[in-house]
């Protein structure tokens, strides 16, 4: 038996920069989306079935619970009420800020502009230190498509950091 | 796992990030108590209701057809004892006399062919 909250302990750090990435560098979405993951894992809605690693498995709930809340938040976008709310609420708050340098503002800006998958794929494989192949699997596709993706993602990272003239 | 050396410079400003961003992660705050779900059904407690079920289905199905009535098997055989009610029709007067071949000089006693006449005939 699994000690899921040892567990999720282990992994909270990497888990939350995975929510980041998850939420295009967005703070307040990470936390809803990371909290709603660990209330799916601890409420028995999503269960470790031993399948891959805990945190393959982890991080392949953060990004669906990330992905729901972010259909979630543009279906009511729709709603002129809820707009409001969320003018409300999106202010920046430079306490709460996780990124402050210029150059990690420059590398997030620069991720928050990639396509979500070949954002998600660098940010595995970069900041998370995983192997193409178990990117592949925490996002659900072939390795093949990840190596694609992951080719692509790192040639317009360089572009969006105005690197790419010098490779 | 074995980097690209090309994407050193990549690694770098990632890994600022990272230790930037750990420092700054919040701490794990555990939902309160959450209430257990209810588990999905195994796979044998579903297979062992999907048998139930059939099970149940047909004997139902041989009991009654359920409306109470008698089942499929008595129906059938029903049907097979069953007589046309336009039978009388077929019941035509003097239908005895038709049985019979009429013998040369035979009273029309003779002409019915009875049980008894037949067996006179044969001994």
């Amino acid at each position: 038996m699994i000690d899921l909250e040892a567990e999720l302990e282990r992994h909270h750090g990497a888990a939350f920069g995975w929510a980041l990435s998850c939420c295009a560098w967005d703070r307040p979405s990470a936390e809803d989306a990371l909290h709603a993951a660990y209330l799916k894992i601890l409420d028995g809605s999503a269960v470790f079935a031993r399948r891959s690693t805990f945190r393959t498995w982890l991080f392949g709930v953060i990004r669906r619970t990330a992905a729901e809340l972010r259909r979630r938040r543009a279906l009511a976008r729709l709603l002129p009420l809820d707009r409001l709310a969320q003018r409300a609420s999106t202010e920046p708050d430079p306490e709460r800020a996780v990124i402050r340098s210029e150059a990690s503002a420059r590398l997030a800006a620069a991720l928050a502009a990639l396509a979500e998958r070949q954002r998600a794929l660098v940010h595995l494989v970069f900041y998370e230190d995983l192997s193409i192949a178990q990117a592949a699997a925490v996002l659900g596709v072939s390795v093949g498509t990840a190596r694609t993706h992951y080719e692509r993602a790192k040639r317009r990272l360089r572009d969006l950091l105005g690197e790419g003239d010098t490779r | 796992m074995s980097h690209d050396p090309s994407d050193h410079d990549l690694r770098e400003r990632f890994a600022a990030l990272r230790r930037e961003v750990e420092a700054h992660t919040p701490p794990l705050a555990l939902p309160e108590a959450p209430l257990p779900r209810a588990r999905p059904l195994p796979a044998w407690a579903a297979a062992a209701a999907v048998a139930a079920l059939i099970v149940g289905a047909l004997w139902l199905l041989r009991g009654t057809d359920g409306r109470g009535t008698p089942d499929l098997g008595q129906q059938l055989l029903a049907s097979a004892q069953w007589i046309a009610p336009t039978d009388f029709l077929l019941e035509t007067p003097g239908r005895e006399l038709l049985r019979g071949v009429p013998g040369v000089g035979a009273g029309p006693d003779e002409l019915i062919e009875t049980n008894e006449n037949r067996r006179r005939n044969e001994s």
